[in-house]
Parts: structure tokens; sequence; C-alpha cells
């Protein structure tokens, strides 16, 4: 039954390859410049899509869509549909493996919004070059009784030492099929998780604050924010990931797309106007993350 | 002299005490004027500073306001929330540090305080972190520095000021801010006015402003303090800085304001009253030297006026001479040489052409008719045609030849530019033709023609008074002639012109006892052959005794204008002589010319006068008057002889029958005797028609109860005739010429002894 089920799998991704072969082979970036027009998924999600018309990844894309001379539409998604409305098919993470549901019309041309590069993601769509650099923390209530880790110096040893702060009686909120998904991070059985597709990400701290929850995770951009908005009012306990980078989602078969974007990308680090925008969103960031700026100029340079 | 010395020296006086104390007054004022211009540039100074060292606070406080407003950030917050909530430094705290940099360079950039703040360290002194934020490149860490000085607001690190802003959190003092503030905050590079500026920390420290550099320097020591510099001082109300300005006392005060001035002033004022006395005193010793030059001077003066006196004199004097002298060779009227220049000229002519014998004319022109122009226009009319003929006679002439007025009419020409006779006819032609052309004058249009006399050298003489002779004698020859002609002196053609001219000269010197005398002829009664009247006749006695008739000399005298003083002599002489006569009861007859009735002095009067003045009574006198004198101004004429006939002369018409032997006449003037000219008596026995003519005559007389004279009787046939014609009374040769006074006196008496009564 297990291997009908596989086999059925294959079918259907092999359907779904040819499909979108015969779609997208005729050239993603060649039907975009036919159309005049660039479709951009976007998810309302932190300082990357605001939800009022800009963002990170908003102005990332209206400046690709000028780059190559059409114009930019915004088509906005959620994070349950951003992907099937890429790929023109639903898609579900099943442990290692991917779950396919329905054919569904294709809505965009590209995905960005803050999307964490993760492994199951990389089986169904290709990731532009890292555009971002994340990670997620384990923030908590203030009157919470565990206190912040003292920083080892050491990623793993804090991330021990986080993950140590954690009780099962602990409640943790968790965002299935997101970059704050419990289970990416192993934490199963180490706190009560809470997993809540209701919650919004952009209202994961405001939860923490409500005591809706005692714990959550949080990735490192939005917790930048939360922290200087909320002051006070969170804590960081300690680190749960390592470096997690973000890039721009293209179905695997637009090359061609990628890389004109890639291209695009690299100009725009090489002459600084990308960092301009990323200190205008993300203030901080930069300083957080000094290695992977630094490593991002120095690959637009060569 | 005395009262004038005395009033001199008391003005001397006077004005002495006047300069004394106006010096005085004036050092005076001008010391009082120093301490309050002094005070008031000290004054000045101050306030000037006081009021830049306030605007510098203000600006100081405008600045330090926003840098205190640094601390209440609400990343500030933030961060020591964050920090409170013990979280760590590489997760999350670093993160509300760094935005703590990011906000406080987005305040500093909004008020645009980035020209002033170099750079600002975030100390917490709670977690002991810091963040460092720098605006300039160049500035320093300045917080390493701030670690041992925190007790001061304000303060110096090296040449940049710095703050200290504490940080409050929840009422507790937290950390602080420390910001190194560039020079400019206290930038005085814009004060104005000179000298040094130091800033003075409450610590004693000094800083002295660098101009140059626009910075303040730390210094050992603060502004000089001397009497040489004044010292201003304010204070800074932050950080308890003080601020001084030392000036240099000479950039403050001008000269007129030191001390040195007023000593200057007093010398000046010293050294004018010492040259007051000295002058006083020269003035005393050289009073009399300033009298002697003044003295000088004046003689000098005087000298130089006298001078100029005879320069001008010797000028005047030199233009006199020569004005005298072209009036003495010039005529003033035309300005042509006058005769004494024409002479001279013709000898100088002479004296050049008798080398080669070259041909000379002496042309003498006269004009033909002046007289009856000057009479009837007047003499300016006269004077301008004289001008105009001079300027014709000049415009045909040669350059070489001379023009020269020789006296009233006349002119003389000296030409020297004809080489033959023939040429100096055509001249001659030339000249007569410019004279055909009507001279204007005086609205009037006259033709005056002009005659000329031309005698050459050297065929007629080589002396220039003989040829000015020689040439009026030849003018007098064109004059007789017919006038308006020409004509070449001919010695042996004019003996009796020259004879005229001769008589001419005589008359013209007017010697009348010298040469004129009268002769008597009786007139007789024809019946009785008794003397009733005489008739005085006028001889000219010439040197050499030659007698010359009236007929001769009497026209002469007429032309020269002389006949009324020949005739006043005439009348004297006879009025006198009738003394002789009257006694024997005989009537003088004198003739009178025309010209007489309208000389200068009227014949009416001059009768009179000369009849008072010789006693005689005048009706013993006679006069003759041709029928001539009645012609012209009858009424003047009639009305003296109505006076005299009234006043009992005797009034006889002579030479009647030559004439118009006008009735009229007869009747209209008062005549008593006719005389009957010699012409038909001496024909009488001949010739019918001077009988008949005697006849009548002598009839008409009988009608106008007129008696008769018949003239010229020579012979008895003569008388016979007279008396068979019933004429009155005859005079002729028969019974006497003319004899002279004594003569006729003695034939008087003896022809009326014999004819009785």
């Amino acid at each position: 039954m297990d291997a009908l089920k596989k086999l059925s799998c294959v079918f259907l991704l092999f359907l779904l390859f040819l499909s979108s072969a015969l779609t997208a082979n005729a050239g993603a970036l060649d039907k975009i410049l036919a159309d005049g027009e660039l479709r951009h998924l976007a998810i309302p999600y932190a300082r990357f899509n605001t939800g009022d018309g800009d963002g990170l990844d908003i102005e990332l894309m209206q400046g690709f869509a000028a780059h190559l001379g059409v114009k930019y539409r915004y088509v906005e998604t959620g994070w349950s549909a951003a992907f099937e409305d890429l790929l023109g098919v639903q898609v579900k993470p099943n442990g290692d493996a991917i779950e396919y549901g329905e054919v569904v019309p294709i809505r965009g041309d590209v995905l960005a919004s803050g999307i964490t590069k993760l492994e199951w993601r990389e089986q169904v769509i290709a990731y532009s070059d890292s555009t971002f650099p994340s990670a997620v923390w384990l923030i908590a209530r203030p009157d919470l009784p565990q206190s912040p880790i003292k920083a080892s110096g050491d990623l793993q040893t804090d991330m021990q030492r986080t993950r140590d702060k954690l009780t099962p009686q602990t409640r943790l909120l968790s965002k299935p099929r997101t970059c704050l998904d419990a289970s990416l991070y192993k934490l199963d059985g180490l706190a009560l998780i809470e997993y809540s597709s209701k919650i919004d990400v952009n209202e994961v701290a405001p939860a923490v604050i409500q005591g809706v929850t005692d714990t959550a995770l949080l990735d490192v951009p939005d917790a930048l924010i939360a922290l200087e908005k909320w002051a006070g009012q969170i804590k960081v306990l300690g680190p749960i990931s390592g470096l997690q980078e973000m890039g721009v989602v293209f179905r695997q078969e637009d090359n061609a797309l990628r890389e004109a974007f890639n291209a695009y990308f690299r100009e725009l680090v090489r002459t600084g106007r990308y960092q301009q925008m990323v200190d205008r969103y993300y203030p901080n960031i930069r300083q957080h993350f000094p290695e992977f700026f630094a490593a991002l100029a120095a690959s637009a340079v060569q | 002299m005395f009262q004038r010395s005395l009033l001199g020296k008391f003005w001397l006086f006077f004005l002495s005490a006047v300069v004394i104390i106006y010096t005085a007054l004036l050092i005076g004022l001008s010391v009082q004027s120093q301490r309050s211009s002094y005070d008031a540039a000290l004054e000045t100074a101050s306030n000037e500073f006081d009021a830049q060292v306030r605007v510098l606070d203000y600006e100081y406080h405008q600045l330090s306001d926003h840098l205190y407003q640094l601390s209440e950030l609400n990343a500030i917050n933030v961060y020591y929330a964050n920090l409170m909530l013990g979280m760590s430094y590489r997760y999350g705290l670093s993160d509300s540090l760094f935005n703590i940099s990011t906000d406080i360079r987005e305040v500093l950039l909004k008020h645009d305080l980035g020209s002033h703040v170099r750079a600002i360290e975030f100390v917490d002194a709670v977690g002991g972190y810091r963040q460092n934020i720098r605006l300039v490149e160049s500035a320093g860490q300045c917080g390493r520095k701030f670690s041992t000085v925190t007790t001061r607001e304000l303060f110096f690190i090296g040449d940049a000021i710095c703050l200290q802003v504490p940080v409050i959190y929840k009422q507790l003092s937290r950390g602080v801010l420390h910001v190194e503030l560039s020079a400019s905050i206290f930038d005085i590079s814009s004060f104005s006015g000179s000298g040094h500026y130091y800033l003075l920390d409450p610590a004693g420290g000094y800083w002295q402003w660098d101009q140059t550099g626009r910075r303040w320097l730390a210094t050992d020591q603060g502004p000089p303090l001397s009497n040489d510099n004044f010292l201003f001082s304010a204070e800074l109300t932050s950080g308890g800085f003080g601020m001084l300005r030392s000036l240099p006392s000479n950039e403050l005060i001008s000269f007129t304001q030191t001390t040195e001035f007023i000593i200057a002033l007093s010398g000046l004022a010293l050294l004018v009253w010492i040259a007051g006395y000295k002058v006083v005193r020269y003035r005393e010793q050289n009073l009399l030297l300033n009298a002697e030059v003044a003295q000088e001077r004046q003689h000098i003066e005087k000298l130089s006026q006298a001078n100029k006196r005879l320069e001008s004199e010797m000028t005047r004097r030199e233009a006199l001479e020569q004005q005298l002298s072209y009036r003495a060779h010039h005529d003033m009227l035309t300005g042509l040489p006058n005769r004494e220049q024409a002479i001279a000229c013709i000898d100088e002519a002479i004296a050049r052409a008798q080398p080669s014998r070259n041909l000379l004319a002496v042309v003498f022109c006269d004009l033909d008719r002046f007289k009856q122009v000057n009479d009837t226009l007047g003499h300016d009319a006269g004077d301008s045609l004289i001008t105009n003929a001079a300027e014709r006679l000049q415009a045909v002439v040669g350059k070489n030849d001379m023009v020269a007025r020789f006296g009233g009419d006349e002119f003389l020409l000296l030409v020297e530019s004809c080489d033959s006779v023939h040429a100096v006819e055509l001249l001659c032609q030339r000249l007569i033709g410019v004279f055909q052309q009507p001279f204007h004058l005086m609205e009037h249009e006259f033709t005056v023609t002009c005659s000329m006399g031309v005698a050459l050298f050297p065929r007629d003489s080589a002396n220039s008074a003989e040829l000015i002779k020689q040439a009026d004698t030849a003018l007098y020859r064109a004059k007789e002639d017919g006038r308006a002609a020409w004509r070449f002196y001919q010695p042996a053609l004019d003996m009796q012109l020259q004879s005229r001219l001769n008589l001419e000269q005589k008359l013209l010197s007017k010697e009348w006892d010298d040469h004129l005398c009268l002769m008597y002829q009786p007139i007789v009664h024809a019946q009785t052959g008794r003397v009733e009247a005489i008739e005085a006749l006028v001889r000219w006695r010439d040197e050499d005794g030659l007698i010359i008739g009236p007929d001769q000399f009497i026209p002469i005298a007429e032309d020269l204008g002389l006949i009324g003083e020949i005739g006043e002599w005439v009348l004297r002489r006879v009025v006198r002589d009738n003394r002789w006569f009257a006694n024997l009861g005989i009537t003088s007859f004198v003739n009178i010319s025309p010209l007489q009735f309208v000389w200068k002095t009227p014949l009416l009067e001059l009768i009179r006068q000369i009849s008072q003045e010789e006693g005689v009574a005048i009706h013993g006198l006679g006069l003759e008057v041709t029928e001539s004198s009645l012609v012209r101004n009858v009424d003047e004429v009639k009305f003296t002889l109505d006076q005299l006939a009234r006043d009992g002369m005797h009034l006889a018409i002579d030479d009647f029958g030559t004439g118009y032997s006008s009735l009229s006449y007869l009747k209209r003037f008062p005549f008593n005797r006719i005389k009957i000219d010699k012409s038909f008596v001496r024909d009488i026995c001949d010739d019918p028609g001077d009988l008949e003519l005697v006849r009548a005559i002598i009839a008409m007389a009988r009608a106008m109860n007129l008696n008769v004279i018949a003239e010229g009787v020579e012979t008895t046939s003569q008388l016979g005739v007279l008396r068979e014609l019933s004429c009155d009374y005859v005079q002729g040769y028969f019974y006497s010429r003319p004899l002279v006074l004594e003569e006729m006196i003695a034939f008087c008496e003896e022809q009326n002894e014999m004819m009785p009564a």
C-alpha cells in the first residue's frame, strides 16, 4: 500500500513536472516579458511585506520588475497557499517527504516574503541566492521564571542552554509549515507545544505579551523589531537555531528567471543599494549578522 | 603817539591773556574729554564683550538642550528595559545598544548638530556596556578619557570640549552620554574687536583662542595682567566657564586719549606761550627795522609807480609823436599825404629819377564845381566828395604812384609809373573817365568833373616847386578851356595866367593898405559944370608901382572870396575921405559888388557901423549897384537898399543898358540915379542907335523922376549931345581922369569956384 502510494506520488510528481515544463519551459522569463508583467506572490510578514504596500521584499521585487522592464503586480497570498499559488499544485511536507494535493491555478511568477530556506521546501521549489539572514530565538513573557541565558560564545552551547530553559509545563507556540515550526527544531517533548494556525506569524509576539502562551519561537528579524516595539514586555531566552538564510522562491524549472534575478540582486548588492534598503527596514540587522552581509558583498563582487 | 603805543600794549596784553586762557581751557577740556571717552570706550568694549558672550552662551544652551534630550531617547529606555530583563548582550541587548547609536544619529541629523558634535559615547553604568557613536572620522573615542572625570558637566580634553549628559532610567542614574563637542561650540571667530580671548574652566585651566586654527588651545597661563592690557570677563552660565578678553590698551584708546597726548598738548601750549613772548620781544626790536623796511618798500613802490607813469607817458608821447608826425604829413580827412609830404616825395622821386632821367609827371588835379557843392550841401557833403574823389584817384594811379591832397579840392599826383608822355595822357584820360560817374552825396546825385594840369620831369623842370607851379598853371589853362580836361604845361603861352596867379598870391596876402588905393573921378552937372558928386574907384598898386584896374583884380578877389574884405576896406576909406567932400556938398559914390550883399557882415549893418565909427552922415554917400546885383537875393537886396535910401543914401544903378535894363528894377528898388554905360556914350555922336537908346533912357528916367549920369564922356561933342538930351550929369575924361584924394579935392574946389551954382 505504501509502495502504491509512493508510486502514485511519483506519477503525480511526473505529471506536475511535465505540466510545469510544458508551461514553464516555454520560459517563464519570456512569458513575463511577453505579458509585460511580473506577478509577485507575497505574504504580509514583518517588514518584508508590511501589508501596507511596502516592505523589503516588495521593494526588491518592484526593482526586479523594473529591471526586466515589465509592470509589477502584487499578489497577496498566505503561508498555507503560498507554494501552491506558485507551483499550481498543493504541497505539504510530511516528515521528509512531500505530499502533493490538488492542482490549483498558478497565481504568481515568484514568491518573496522573508521565506526561510528549509530543506523540505527545496524539494519542490528553487531558491535564489540568499538575500537575508535569520535565526530562530525563543522568546518569553517577562514574568516567566526562566531568565535569559548567558551567552557562552558558542552557538551550540547557547542553543542547548536555551532548550534547557524549556520544561514540559512551559507552553510553546509553534507555527507549522513555517520556520517557526517546533518540529523543525526537534522540540517535541521539551515543552507543551501549542500548534496554532490561527495566529498569524506577525501576531506571535503579541500572543506572548497577552499571555496566550508562555514562550514562542520567533525569527530574529521579527524579534529585533518586537524587542524595540514592545520593550520590557517580552524577553529573549536564547537561540533555538543557527544561522538561517532567506531567499526568493522560484519554480525549479524557471532557471532563466532565477538567474535573471540573481544577476539583478548581485548588482544591487554590489552597488550598495541593497544594503541601504536593508538598513531602512531592519536598521540593526547588519550589525547583528555582519558575517552574512560581508559574504554577500564579497560574492557580489566576484 | 604815546596813546597809540599804550593802546597797542593793552591789546598785546589782552591777546596774550586770551591765548593763555584759551590754551589752558583747551588742555583742561582735553583731559576731561579724554577721561570721558576713555570710560566710554571701556564701557563699550565691555558691553560688546558681554553681548557677544551672551550670544555664545545662548547658542550653547540651544545645543545642550538638544543633547540633554538624547538621554530621553526611547532606544535608551528600550535598552535598559531589555537589560533589566536580563537579556544577554549577544541575543538582543547588543541590538538595543546599536539602536541607541542609530537613534542618536537621527536626532543629531534632525537638529543639524553634526557640525558641533564630533562623537558621543553611551556608557551603561549598570551593565557596563558602552556604545561609541563617531560622527566625525577624526574624532577620538573620548569615552575612555571620560572615565577619569565624571563630576563635571563640561570640560576640556585636549582641544575638544566635552559634555557629560546623565542618563536616567526609572528615576535612577543608569549611565551617561559623553558628548565630544567640536571647537565650533565656542567659536568666537565672529567676535568683533581685537585682542586675545581665553576660556577659564572651573578647575583653573586656561585655553586660548587660536584664530588661525579656529580652536581653543590649552595654555599654561592666563592673560597677562599689566597696565598695558585691559581685561574683560564674562561668565558662561553652563559648565562654570568664564571667558576673558585681553585687549592691549593701545587698541582701545587712540593717541588723543593718552597721557602722552596731554603732555604733548601742554608742551605745545608752552611752546606757543614762549613763541608769543619771543615774538613780542622781537617785535619791539624789529619795529624800527620794519619801519625802515616799510619805508623802503613804500619808496620802492613809489619809484615803481613813477616808472610805470614814466613808461606810460613815454608810450603816450611816442604815440602822440607818431600821430603828430602822421598829421604833419597827412591829410586828416582823406589820409593822403599832405602838401609838405607831397613836396618831399616829389623831391625824393626827382632824386631817384635824376641819374636815369626817367620820366616823372606831376599832375595837379582840381574838382570842378566843388565850391558849388560845398555851398549848396554844406561842408559835410564837401568832405564826403573829397573823400570819394581821393578814393577814385587812388584807384586809377599805379601802385608806386602817389596821390596827395594839396588843399581844398586840389590833389597832386606824382606819377612814376609812366615811361612816356603818351602814357601820361592815357592816365589823365582814365582820371577824367572815373569822374564821369556821378557822386552820391546826401541823397543827391552830382557829377563833379575834374580838371588837371601836368608838368613833366625832366622836360619842364628838375625842381619840385617849379614842377608844382607849372602843373598849377597848366591846370588853370585846362579850367579856362572849359574844364573836365587836362593840359600839359607850355611856358610860352602862360605868361598872362602867370601874372594872374601872381596877383592872386598877392591878394591872398591881404595886405590891403599896401596895395589898395582909391582914385576919385568927378561927376559933373551937365549944364553947370559943377562937380556934384565923385565916384570912388579902387586900384591895385603893385610893388613896382604898376596900377591894376578893378576889372582885373576884382573878379579874382571875388573868386578868392576876398571881395567882402576889399569892399569893406573901400567903403571905410570912402566914408573916411567923404569928410573932405561933404564940406564941398559933394556926394561920394562907391561901387558895391553883388557879393557884398551876402557877405558875412550884411551891407546895411556894415555901412551904418562904418559911418558911425567914422562920424560921417550917410546922406553924403552914394552906392552904385550893377544890375547883376539885383538878380539874386532880391528880397534881401531890396530890404538893404530900402533901408539905406531911408537913411538918406543916394543909390545909383550902374552900367545901365548893358544888362537886363529892366524897368521893374527901377520901379521896385529905391534908385534915384541911373548911370548910362560908357559903351553907349562912346559912339553917341556917330551911332544913331546909341543916341536913340540914350535918349530913351533919359526920357524913361525923367518919367520915373530919376537923374541920369552918363559915363565915359571924353569929348565936347559927346557933352553937347548929352546936354541936348538933357542928361543930368556927366562923368569922364572930358572933365578929369581919376585922381587921388588930394588932387580930387583940389579939382573940386577949383572947378566949383569957376562954375558958380
